[in-house]
């Protein structure tokens, strides 16, 4: 499709424009780093407002899966709710308390959320509008992910409260659980497109999604999602943050702009879990007729709306169970699906195989491997209940 | 961008500061934190000469090999580094403290 | 003009490398220590990729920040002190302390400025994933399975040392 030569590169146009700009009238070395800045503060900017979609996505989708309406007053469809709440948290007062550690106190908020807003710098919009191509993009990714968990340690400790200590200590033990299967279910991603670029690997699914790779692609993208669920805090995993569990966790103490900076973090980093979802498995901006950064939101959107809905059925899981699921579950079959993406590369089945024929495949595997779920849960179940039942009518026949 | 020598004096500073702190600290867990701070100035210091005295990719088998020694000094540092830590943990549920002049039984 | 740019790159975070690193020595609380070997090795993983080691530049940050600290700031929380005592050893111990850091760091620089060094024609400038990966399984690879075979040793000591019974 003929895209107009003004779209083309959008980015790279303007930081050019910039670039010209500034050099008008500033040394070289300053120009740069202002054009750099003038770029963050877009960034940023850009976040800040997909936020606050994504919020009242969340809000409108949460509400009609409960069979009630959501905000509908401020403006039409209540589409201006997000900014009531941004006004509401800034006008809120600061409370620093009393013997808190306040270098701490103050700088948890900062290093949940700069390494959020780090990671849209490689998430490739288009073809050519990329912020940073980085060679070790899908890298980079993961290893600013791993600084939540340490904002999360600092503002439990940092609010000298046992419940808040408790509740980040949790929180940091569920997050760096499943950092290793959302790590390890990433490689076969890159096994399969050969570089860690992002750019890279949204490029390499040209012809085939790699969503469509023979058991690998649903096993993998189940994986990612999960682990990336349970990275976010969010639901069925939210249990350092529920407002029934250990009186709302490690943000307790934190009100106003410093608990919206927490809340920020954790919705910019589901957009971009939702993005890389998309980038890895789904092509990014691959797709016909429309431009490629219109089928980039769409996909985030749709994964995004699946967390939604996740949120929105599923129940909260226990500490125990949410931990085996991690170590016993998630980290064995990333490591099958490791092996299983070698077989795939080797075979090289994804260049011939029509994309269709290969959905027809994974379609049979998933609905295969979803009755043999139900099927190993009702063995299980079996094996496990008799011995309940025959001790309660034991119990039952003693007390007579 | 500077030479060599600044990367390498950068490398030096972080291994001393690491020096002072493992043989004047009390705590047992900032003493494995001064060790970290050593291996990383020696890391700066392989990466360094790796940029700077390595020959192409083309000639040399290995043109990387300080960046490979960087990569297995960081691997050895989290194997270490856990293990240390499980041992002060071991330490204080015995002694129940994790000052290093107080753990002194082996003492002649 | 990037050299510029390198050059001021590279002072801010030498300077904010060394800043983390006092502090992991001077700070009076712990908890602070770990906070300032965070900042001590995030600015070493920026003067990474200062020098194109970009691979190594994500498993520092991925490692050490990531997983190490996190690790020591547990065991900082499973064991507190009931009284705060004063973290650093009696002055006649620092000064020697000092005298030894500082009498190496002259040495180290001695040697540094002194020496030799038998530059390459031109720094070695590239993206490093594949070669490293390459090296890892080619040249590399004894040390490599020693490496994973110390990894497992030390996961299944450290779950030894650190049980409850």
């Amino acid at each position: 499709m003929q895209i107009p030569s003004l779209l083309n590169d959008l980015i790279g146009q303007i930081g050019g424009l910039l670039q010209a700009i500034f050099e008008a009238f500033l040394p070289d070395w300053l120009a740069v780093p202002l054009v750099v800045l003038v770029g963050i503060g877009v960034t940023v900017t850009f976040v800040a407002v997909v936020v606050m979609t994504q919020v009242w996505a969340e809000r409108k989708v949460i509400a009609r899966i409960q069979d009630r309406v959501g905000p509908n007053r401020v403006g039409p469809w209540g589409i201006f709710q997000s900014v009531a709440d941004v006004l509401k948290l800034l006008t809120k007062e600061d409370i620093v308390p009393a013997k808190a550690d306040r270098w701490v106190f103050v700088l948890a908020p900062l290093v949940t959320l700069v390494p959020s807003l780090m990671i849209f710098a490689v998430l490739p919009f288009n073809w050519d509008a990329t912020i940073a191509r980085l060679d070790v993009g899908i890298l980079y990714v993961l290893a600013l992910a791993t600084f939540p968990t340490l904002g999360i340690i600092m503002a439990g400790w940092a609010s000298y409260n046992n419940y808040t200590l408790l509740g980040g200590m949790r929180a940091a033990a569920q997050l760096i659980s499943y950092e290793v299967p959302e790590v390890l279910s990433v490689l076969p991603i890159v096994l399969l497109a050969g570089t860690m670029s992002l750019w890279g690997i949204s490029a390499a699914q040209e012809g085939t999604w790699f969503i469509l790779a023979p058991i690998v692609g649903p096993l993998g993208f189940a994986l990612f999602f999960t682990a990336g669920l349970a990275e976010l805090n969010r639901s069925p995993f939210d249990l350092p943050e529920a407002e029934s569990e250990i009186i709302a966790g490690f943000h307790m103490e934190y009100s106003g702009m410093r608990f919206a900076l927490f809340f920020l973090a954790e919705y910019a980093n589901s957009f971009s879990v939702s993005a890389l979802a998309a980038t890895l498995f789904f092509g990014g901006w691959q797709g016909w007729l429309l431009p490629g950064y219109v089928w980039f939101f769409v996909k985030t959107y749709l994964l995004f709306l699946v967390m939604i809905w996740a949120r929105g059925t599923l129940p909260r899981l226990r500490y125990d169970q949410l931990m085996g699921l991690a170590w016993k579950i998630l980290l064995p079959l990333t490591l099958v699906n490791v092996v299983l993406a070698a077989l795939v590369k080797e075979s090289r089945i994804m260049e011939w195989f029509p994309a269709v024929g290969l959905l027809v495949i994974n379609v049979i595997v998933v609905f295969l491997g979803f009755h043999l779920y139900n099927f190993a849960f009702r063995v299980v179940r079996r094996n496990a209940g008799a011995p309940l039942l025959e001790g309660t009518q034991a119990a039952q026949a003693a007390r007579g | 961008m500077p030479g060599l020598n600044q990367f390498l004096i950068l490398g030096a500073v972080l291994f001393c500061v690491g020096i002072y702190g493992a043989l004047t600290k009390r705590n047992v867990i900032v003493l494995l934190m001064c060790l970290e701070l050593m291996l990383n100035g020696i890391n700066v210091t392989l990466v360094g000469f790796n940029r700077f005295l390595a020959p192409p990719v083309g000639v040399s088998s290995s043109p990387f090999a300080g960046q490979m020694f960087a990569l297995f000094i960081i691997a050895v540092a989290a194997a270490e580094a856990a293990l240390g830590l499980a041992i002060v943990i071991a330490v204080y549920r015995v002694r129940h403290t994790v000052q290093v002049d107080e753990i002194d039984l082996l003492r002649g | 003009m990037t050299d510029v740019i390198a050059t001021i790159a590279f002072w801010v975070f030498a300077i904010s490398a060394v800043v983390g690193a006092l502090g992991v020595v001077a700070a009076r609380r712990v908890f602070h220590n770990a906070l300032f070997l965070v900042v001590a090795l995030g600015s070493t993983a920026a003067i990474y990729v200062l020098l194109s080691a970009d691979f190594l530049a994500a498993v520092q940050i991925l490692v050490y920040v990531g997983a190490i600290v996190i690790l020591m700031l547990f065991a900082i929380m499973l064991t507190p002190q009931a009284v705060e005592l004063p973290s650093f050893a009696p002055g006649g111990q620092q000064f020697a302390g000092s005298l030894v850091a500082l009498a190496l760091f002259g040495l180290m620089v001695g040697a540094i400025v002194t020496g030799p060094w038998a530059l390459a024609a031109r720094p070695l400038d590239q993206p490093t994933s594949y070669d490293l990966g390459r090296g890892l399984l080619t040249t590399f690879v004894f040390p490599f399975e020693l490496a994973s075979l110390v990894l497992l040793v030390g996961m299944i000591g450290a779950i030894l040392l650190a049980r409850e019974d």
